[in-house]
């Protein structure tokens, strides 16, 4: 079984003009499409630079939204937020001398 | 019973007293330091306060130190409990009443205006990022719950690790911590704290938890045709003329004492019943020297007026 012959061996002039200008073609988009990729890498890459720099130039704001009973806290006011607590032991009269006064101030 | 140091700080007089001798000097220094944290942070007369500089931030937060946080978290429970009749936003109002620098300052004369307060529900706190924030023309004051906050901070601080017990009184405002004497704190309750110990009133034993009294007969100054004190109502700006010329409380601590005495002088003739409800024993002195006594608060053998 002989080798077979390459088909140009045997192309016309204006087939191997033909052929040409499909590779030539081929080569084209194959680097428009590679442009294409690095492109929108690039565009990525950008943003989240672009996104990156603006988050450090702008600090957020937290908003309060105040209502008319309860303060603004963003945390809990607790754990001494519960109510008026009486004392374990309720004061008695003494004969003794004080040793402090109580009044205002 | 034991030993005790006495000195001025916060604009008023400071009582120390341990109940093991040996131990005072340790417990007064500790009552020192957190009284000059507690001034340093809640001042409204050091322009190097936290406190000025929240006020004079223009609307902006600001970050606070964790002392002032739990000072305005006190701040705002009081607000809270008392339905405003304690409000932190009464800073204003004291400065238009005329009360603008230290009492021991303060000028006669001038004019006088009463400004309701700002509203303690516009105080923007950020415990996670230790900001405060208050809108401009605001002004807040803590004159209603810090000498309290520090006098809890300060006995509690001074009875670490100490044998004995510890009683602080700023002002007669007095928390205790650690054993009381066998028979109890022996205080004289009476309308001005800086009065000699046998003025009218009554003496009780305190063996636990703090007590505060409240008084329209002290920090009295003149505005033109205008007589005033500090106890001002939130919701006019106005000095109360309700029925009560002092109330003494005691509470669990000196923080709770004092918001109830000083709101039951704004709410007038309901802050009996306001103070039976909480169950915290109280004596309430009328204009006229009428006692009242509320839950449990210990009848005295003869009342004197």
């Amino acid at each position: 079984m002989s080798p077979r012959a390459p088909r140009w061996v045997s192309a016309s002039p204006k087939e191997i003009a033909t052929r040409r200008a499909v590779m030539a073609r081929d080569a084209g988009l194959r680097r428009i499409s590679s442009v294409t990729r690095w492109l929108a890498v690039g565009v990525i890459g950008l943003s989240g630079a672009l996104a990156l720099v603006a988050s450090n130039a702008f600090h957020g704001r937290t908003v309060s939204n105040a209502s008319a009973s309860t303060p603004a806290t963003i945390a809990p006011v607790t754990p001494s937020s519960g109510g008026l607590s009486p004392a374990a032991v309720t004061p008695t009269v003494t004969p003794s001398a004080p040793v402090v006064v109580s009044g205002g101030s | 019973m034991g030993a005790s140091a006495r000195w001025r700080a916060l604009g008023t007089s400071v009582v120390v007293i341990a109940t093991q001798p040996h131990e005072l000097t340790d417990a007064a220094a500790r009552v020192r330091e957190v009284l000059d944290q507690v001034d340093l942070a809640c001042s409204r007369f050091r322009d190097d306060s936290e406190l000025c500089a929240v006020n004079a931030a223009g609307g902006s937060r600001v970050t606070v130190s964790r002392l002032f946080l739990r000072a305005t978290r006190c701040a705002l429970r009081a607000a809270r409990l008392t339905d405003g009749d304690i409000d932190p936003t009464i800073g204003s109002s004291l400065r238009a009443a005329g009360y603008d620098r230290d009492f021991a300052k303060l000028r006669a004369g001038g004019p006088v205006r009463f400004r309701r307060a700002g509203g303690w529900q516009r105080i923007e706190l950020d415990d996670a990022r230790s900001t405060v924030r208050v809108p401009a023309g605001i002004e807040l004051d803590y004159g209603a719950t810090a000498k309290a906050l520090a006098a809890d901070v300060a006995a509690a601080s001074a009875a670490e690790g100490l044998a004995g017990g510890v009683l602080v009184s700023l002002g007669g405002d007095i928390a205790t911590a650690g054993a009381p004497p066998p028979d109890g704190w022996a205080v004289r309750v009476t309308d001005d704290h800086s009065s000699a110990s046998a003025d009218a009133g009554q003496t009780i034993a305190l063996r636990s938890g703090g007590l505060a009294t409240s008084s329209t007969t002290v920090r009295r100054w003149r505005r033109g045709e205008f007589e005033l004190h500090h106890i001002l109502d939130p919701h006019t700006g106005a000095p109360v003329e309700g029925s009560w010329r002092t109330v003494s409380v005691a509470a669990a601590c000196c923080v709770d004492a004092n918001i109830a005495s000083t709101a039951a002088i704004v709410r007038g003739a309901q802050a009996p019943e306001w103070l039976e409800e909480l169950g915290l024993p109280a004596r309430l002195v009328a204009l006229d020297g009428t006692v009242t006594l509320a839950a449990g608060w210990p009848a005295p053998e003869l009342e004197p007026r």
